[in-house]
């Protein structure tokens, strides 16, 4: 039990260290030692992420999360501690009580086990209930609304978008840690501001959906991978972005002092637009926000309000990220130099696309491109005007998708051969060898509410498993009671 | 030499940014000058867009307004060859889509 005292406050700060798995495990320590906050989340889920933790959980019973959280904990904590800053993540992915154990061994391992208290929410593992719920549920594909028989035999993980109902109750018992499996990226932030402020009125939680979102993607709301990338000071190490959210739900979006990256009208509106679909009725499981009530007004010196968010009571279903085998990818590459760099590029992928029908090797899609020629944008690059290319050189390139894994094997050894093929081959990218993918496809689908029930438990997530279950029972009874 | 002047591409007026959801991808794309959104809701009609992107988009174009934003998000269907994770693409996420976009020609 930490025994921190913490005064009610009427503004909450909350920072994101990490918008997915991958990026730099220093910047939340930059974060954390320039700006004070009450909050830290770090989200490491993106769609294809827990299909790639499927795999690494597959080869090893304690993985399947992201292991990055444990690098990034052992050096902030001891700023978190001196701050009273809590830690709210995904960072649980497919294996939530895996990560707590290695984080409350972290914690021991430094001393701190009495300065922070741990929770872990789950039930957002849906697999091995999922034979049944599959009899309730149609499970058809958001995608194209394929039937879910299509690939129901082959599931390896199926996860619901749990709310912020279960992390708020976690930081209502205490927690200073709060690790989560699958939660829908938002709820990493109005988990927090649900505990700090109470809120009920839709308005106010869908204000916290929107600071949520400009949150979650890491410093992509602070200049980093923005259009207006010339002007941006310091895009060498962007800083990463704060939310300040006030009780009456105005937001202002910022970044610590004296960090790179740029916060203005366009770079909030850039992350606004960001994987959005109807913006009448985002949707998630803590609010549907009208994302066309949202205004701006840049503040300067790297602040913008955000304020006027509607917002009405969620779907009754939660998001489903489910992911099933799906066979291998294999891409070869063959770099090509003046002269006649296209040509002999077009004369590899000829000599590759005769080899597999000579081996009889089973593909069941293929493609070629030429990397520099206007492979990514095709033929609009046309719209340019521009002269033929004749490009001093370009990468040949060839990617299939097959069922047998002998046959991608066989395919991916083509690399090397190709030097018998036009001349000038000016290397290859991964040795002698093309790249070979198990492919964990996604399925995105829907479930009802109803049907999930959040967990939470408090040390390394082996007790109290009943307080979070009702905490999630209470939410869903009143959140019936305020949608009727 | 007589050199007809050169085409005004959506690029011109407009900057866009893709993302994947699934085998969807959306494309924000808003007005550098508020003064422009009336030509970017001309330009940006759910038949252009599907023209502009008939070699990968099997499924349907959607478009919704973003007016305080001066904005338009445009959803595609079908568009990533199955998803990020089974696509064959160079830009399996299609993050290079919105820049695709910003080539269309303004009508």
């Amino acid at each position: 039990m930490s025994g921190r005292k913490r005064m009610a406050k009427d503004v909450v700060r909350i920072a994101c260290g990490a918008g997915s798995w991958g990026d730099d495990i220093g910047e939340p320590r930059e974060l954390m030692s320039r700006a004070d906050v009450d909050y830290l989340i770090m989200d490491y889920l993106a769609e294809v992420t827990l299909s790639i933790m499927r795999s690494q959980l597959d080869k090893d019973p304690e993985k399947g999360f992201a292991g990055d959280v444990i690098t990034v904990l052992r050096d902030i904590l001891p700023l978190m501690d001196k701050a009273g800053t809590r830690l709210v993540t995904n960072a649980g992915g497919l294996n939530p009580r895996s990560c707590a154990r290695a984080v409350a061994k972290l914690l021991r391992e430094l001393g701190l086990t009495d300065r922070f208290k741990l929770a872990v929410v789950d039930g957002d593992d849906l697999l091995p209930e999922l034979p049944a719920l599959a009899r309730a549920e149609a499970f058809s594909s958001l995608d194209d609304g394929r039937p879910f028989s299509e690939v129901a035999g082959r599931i390896l993980s199926a996860n619901a978008y749990l709310g912020a109902a279960p992390i708020r109750a976690a930081l209502d018992g205490g927690a200073d840690i709060v690790i989560t499996g699958r939660c829908a990226d938002v709820s990493l932030t109005v988990g927090p501001l649900l505990h700090e402020f109470g809120w009920t009125d839709w308005d106010l939680i869908a204000a916290g959906v929107v600071a949520g979102h400009l949150l979650e993607c890491g410093a992509q709301s602070t200049g980093g991978n923005y259009h207006g990338w010339q002007s941006v000071p310091g895009l060498e190490q962007v800083g990463y972005p704060i939310v300040e959210m006030a009780r009456d739900g105005e937001v202002v979006l910022t970044k610590a002092p004296g960090t790179g990256g740029v916060v203005n009208r366009a770079t909030a509106t850039e992350q606004l637009l960001h994987e959005i679909f109807d913006p009448r009725a985002v949707l998630t499981p803590d609010a549907s926000v009208d994302w066309t009530s949202i205004e701006l007004e840049d503040l300067g010196q790297d602040r913008v309000r955000v304020f006027g968010v509607k917002g009405a009571p969620p779907p009754p279903t939660l998001k489903v990220s489910m992911t099933y085998a799906d066979g291998w990818r294999v891409v070869l590459m063959w770099p090509y130099a003046w002269p006649q760099a296209v040509a002999k590029a077009q004369a590899a992928l000829r000599k590759i696309e005769a080899t597999v029908t000579r081996l009889g090797l089973r593909v069941d899609a293929s493609r070629t491109d030429i990397f520099g020629t206007g492979a990514i944008h095709g033929s609009r690059i046309g719209a340019l005007d521009a002269a033929p290319l004749d490009p001093p050189e370009v990468f040949a390139r060839y990617a299939a998708r097959t069922g047998h894994r002998a046959d991608a094997e066989r395919l991916a050894a083509q690399q090397a051969p190709m030097h018998h093929g036009p001349p000038g081959l000016a290397g290859s990218l991964a040795g002698g060898r093309g790249q070979v993918t198990r492919i964990y496809s996604h399925w995105g689908t829907v479930i009802a509410v109803d049907r999930v029930t959040a967990r939470v438990g408090f040390g390394a997530g082996d007790e109290a498993l009943q307080g979070g279950a009702q905490a999630q029972a209470q939410e869903n009874a009143s959140r019936k009671e305020r949608a009727a | 030499m007589n050199q007809s002047p050169p085409h005004r591409l959506l690029a011109d007026i407009a900057w866009a940014h893709s993302g994947d959801k699934g085998d969807m991808v959306n494309i924000g794309v808003a007005a550098r000058d508020p003064k422009d959104y009336a030509l970017l809701l001309r330009t940006l009609t759910p038949a252009r867009i599907a023209a502009h992107f008939s070699d990968i988009c099997r499924g349907e174009v959607r478009c919704y307004q973003l007016p305080k934003l001066n904005a338009i998000n445009i959803v595609l269907t079908q568009i990533l060859d199955g998803g990020p994770m089974r696509s064959l693409r160079l830009d399996p996420q299609g993050k290079a889509l919105g820049d695709a976009l910003l080539l269309m020609r303004l009508p």
